[in-house]
């Protein structure tokens, strides 16, 4: 109970389950008694739009909205999602970075480049040195549904020490939050995440 | 945890709730019988919670056609005694403003609540439109939470205030309210029994005689000042004082947390705040003591300068001597919504220093080069959206008519469709308000314009304020083509029913009302029901109506994509060879897919498995037969 401020920053596709981890993470802060404020945008930017959450628990907490610079953490689900917000990047913000581009339709139409992955990458290792880029779309692809993505990354953040939540808590979150016949896919997506998460950990 | 059970929980509990969803709570535990409103980003999930317990919580739920009889069923209600919520964006309740505007003169006899969700940025909403302005022309009071549990709690203050003066609410809410999840506990549900009955008073309700007009009036105006003296007290504002204070603020709604935030994390103690829960009428003296009290005062509000005139106004009324600084000093924007670098910036130019915790460097470079390399991402049309096959039709029905883009205006409104406007369609000239897509392609018409004239309009917003200017061109032979993109929901807010889905907001079977059957009715003569996904079929139709002499309707009638998907309605999944595909981006260019994706390396397509619907349309578009039905 002694977290002033937690800040949380989800960026991804429409689609890709952001709000679902939004509201896992949400469920669990409030189980563990914190303030809990989650802000984000529902409406047009659902669908394979842009789509940002902004998690923020701890004892001070009031705005639904990050400050620029303050992220504690930035799941990026999608490589140019991530760079999209790196305003919200700042010294002390580790990166959990999905390596698996999703085009925009200006893309394919070739109408605008899409930047290469290192290029992304070296914005961010300008600000700050924690950054952990992965393909967590194959790993979901090899549990059986690219749809667990989203818990693989929660898992590696988790297993990785940035979130200072219960592994129980998040388990709940988990259970409240996703529709009951994912529940167990998502559970072991959590365990497989969490196990990426110290290898990357011991990587690092 | 189901949705469900946190509605009808016990009072203490603490949930995670999003802002309508405490809203829909809230509703509950105010002992609202009646319930309408019609979906409008950012209030549609309040009927979206609610209808799911409708039954459990005895409370009657509806989508209604539009805002108007939405507003007018929740009076009819209020007039019989029952409390009654109605709730719409902010564009809605000038769609409603009529029977409002009346209503101030006839008042309430049940607790009557207009809930009304602006969207400042603006994320989902045609304008920035600042919905406090309407309280003085309707006089009406307005309550404004700040966050979901005050959006919860504020409701029984905004009921009691409705029922002690038998007058209409307006309950302000902004996306930042409407849209943010936070940790909410549940209050006591309270037990009303009333029973319906409308007492007959023709001289309060008939507005048909002037001189009980002009008394009504004046009851208006008494009602609002008794309304001044009973607001000078919590909780109809909230006094943050501190003994060290020599600046203050105020503000209200949700720009509260924001300074809230920022006072608490900097520890400001030369800072005290006045937050204004009422923001009609204002609690005048409680507003005056404060002014007197600080040589210099903060406004700090989203969009129009709305409290700070008055407050100026106020000032120089009562010969308080104060500088009062807002948005003519240049504090804040008129425009977009709040963040926190805002609002700090506000507080730093009152107390003259500086309070930002990071060392200056050239971050801010870094940011800038980054953001000039990442391409938009403008959401699309979904996979097997309907809409890309009308739209793909009409274009080539323009080309084959050896018609010239420039010749025939489109006319757009308001639903998903109107992402047209994007590439690769570059469709619609026009979004406007619901329903304008047909009166202005009739004025197009009229005006005596060479150009032909389309008006495309959603199912959903054809019964919301399509079908009036549909009688006023049959009546004036206007030549004009009504393309009805009918897909069966109100897709763009969540999938709520319309009176052409054959059932209600809860889920129970209703008559289904046929758009053909009301078009026909009004004497159009040319209409054609044609599946958009025919792309063949309807181009054809489309050329045939744009030649017709009079007014055409095409009805293009086609499942939306991620309704029929969840009911496991999928296509066969398609495929492109590799050996066919010959790279010329006709099947992205014409459908704007965005399961198909373009492979620099190779110069060639491929769909996405994962994204493909099975409609079919980039196969027919397809000039080289790359693309296949592979299987699903």
């Amino acid at each position: 109970m002694s977290i002033e401020e937690f800040n949380i920053l989800i960026a991804g596709v429409g689609g890709q389950g952001g709000l679902t981890l939004s509201r896992i993470i949400g469920h669990a802060a409030v189980l563990e008694g914190y303030r809990l404020r989650i802000g984000e945008t529902l409406g047009m930017s659902q669908r394979g739009g842009a789509v940002v959450s902004f998690v923020r628990f701890g004892n001070r907490v009031f705005s639904p909205l990050i400050p620029e610079r303050d992220a504690d953490i930035l799941f990026g689900l999608e490589p140019i999602e991530a760079l999209r917000n790196i305003k919200f990047v700042g010294e002390k913000t580790a990166i959990i970075l999905n390596i698996r581009k999703i085009p925009p339709l200006i893309v394919n139409l070739g109408l605008r480049k899409y930047p290469d992955l290192e290029e992304i990458l070296s914005f961010f290792k300008k600000i700050t040195s924690r950054i952990h880029s992965y393909d967590f779309s194959i790993e979901a692809q090899k549990l059986g549904s690219i749809r667990v993505m989203n818990t693989i990354m929660l898992g590696a953040a988790f297993g990785l020490g940035l979130i200072p939540l219960k592994s129980e808590s998040i388990e709940q979150g988990i259970r409240s939050v996703v529709p009951r016949k994912y529940l167990e896919l998502n559970l072991k997506a959590f365990e497989v995440g969490k196990k990426i998460g110290k290898d990357l950990f011991s990587f690092d | 945890m189901d949705l469900r059970k946190i509605l009808l929980g016990k009072p203490g509990e603490k949930y995670a709730m999003m802002g309508n969803e405490a809203i829909a709570r809230g509703a509950i535990e105010a002992c609202v019988k009646l319930v309408t409103g019609y979906p409008g980003t950012p209030t549609s999930e309040i009927i979206d919670s609610l209808a799911l317990v409708a039954k459990e919580a005895g409370i009657y739920v509806e989508w209604s056609v539009n805002e108007k009889v939405a507003f007018e069923i929740a009076l009819g209600a209020a007039l019989s005694g029952l409390r009654a919520l109605v709730t719409m964006k902010a564009p809605g309740i000038n769609v409603a403003l009529d029977p409002i505007m009346s209503s101030a003169y006839s008042g309430t006899v049940g607790g009557l609540v207009i809930l009304v969700g602006d969207d400042p940025h603006p994320h989902t909403t045609q304008t920035e439109q600042d919905s406090r302005w309407l309280t003085k022309m309707t006089y009406l009071p307005m309550i404004e939470p700040s966050d979901p549990q005050e959006a919860k709690d504020f409701l029984k203050i905004a009921y009691e205030l409705s029922e002690n003066f038998e007058i209409p609410v307006i309950y302000r809410t902004t996306t930042r309210i409407n849209h943010t999840t936070a940790d909410v506990t549940l209050g006591e549900v309270i037990n009303i029994y009333r029973e319906a009955f409308f007492k007959r008073d023709p001289e309060r309700y008939v507005r048909a005689s002037m001189v009980g007009n002009r008394q009504r009036h004046i009851w208006l105006l008494n009602t609002i000042e008794k309304i001044k003296q009973h607001i000078e007290k919590p909780p109809f504002y909230e006094l943050i004082e501190k003994d060290s204070a020599q600046y203050g603020i105020i503000t209200a709604g949700v720009s509260y947390v924001y300074v809230r935030e920022i006072i608490e994390k900097h520890q400001l103690d030369e800072i005290s705040v006045l937050k204004l829960n009422i923001t009609n009428p204002l609690p005048e003296t409680v507003i005056s003591r404060f002014l007197r009290k600080y040589d210099r005062v903060l406004i700090l509000e989203e969009l129009d300068p709305f409290l700070e005139l008055q407050i100026k106004e106020l000032a120089y009324r009562e010969k308080i001597n104060v500088e009062i600084l807002g948005k003519e000093e240049g504090y804040t924007p008129r425009v977009d919504e709040f963040r926190l670098e805002i609002v700090k910036k506000a507080i730093e130019k009152l107390v003259s220093e500086k309070l930002s915790t990071h060392s200056p460097n050239d971050i801010e470079q870094i940011y800038n080069e980054a953001l000039k390399i990442v391409p938009p991402r403008t959401p699309p049309m979904c996979p097997g959206c309907p809409h890309s096959g009308s739209y793909l039709a009409l274009k080539r029905a323009i080309r084959n008519l050896k018609l010239r883009t420039e010749d025939v205006a489109i006319f757009g409104d308001i639903g998903c469709y109107a992402l047209s406007f994007q590439p690769p369609w570059r469709a619609i000239w026009t979004e406007h308000a619901m329903g304008s897509s047909i009166g202005m392609a009739a004025g197009l018409k009229l005006a005596g314009s060479k150009q032909k004239a389309v008006a495309t309009i959603g199912d959903s917003t054809f019964f919301h304020m399509g079908i009036q200017p549909l009688i006023d061109i049959v009546q004036h032979k206007v030549n004009i083509l009504i393309l009805i993109l009918d897909n069966g929901t109100i897709a763009m807010t969540g999938h709520q029913p319309h009176p052409g889905t054959g059932i209600t907001a809860t889920g129970e079977k209703t008559r289904r009302i046929l758009i053909e059957d009301i078009v026909k009715a009004t004497g159009v003569e040319f209409v054609r029901i044609v599946d958009p996904y025919d792309i063949e079929q309807t181009t054809r139709a489309i050329e045939e109506a744009l030649n017709y002499d009079g007014p055409s309707v095409i009805i293009a009638r086609r499942e939306c994509a991620i309704v029929a998907g969840r009911k496991g309605l999928r296509g066969p999944l398609f495929k492109v060879l590799p050996d066919k595909c010959v790279g010329c981006k006709l099947c992205i260019v014409e459908t704007g897919c965005p399961a198909i994706m373009w492979i620099p390396e190779e110069k060639k397509v491929t769909i996405d498995p994962a994204l493909c619907f099975g409609c079919s349309l980039c196969a027919q578009v397809c000039p080289y037969n790359a693309i296949i039905v592979e299987k699903r």
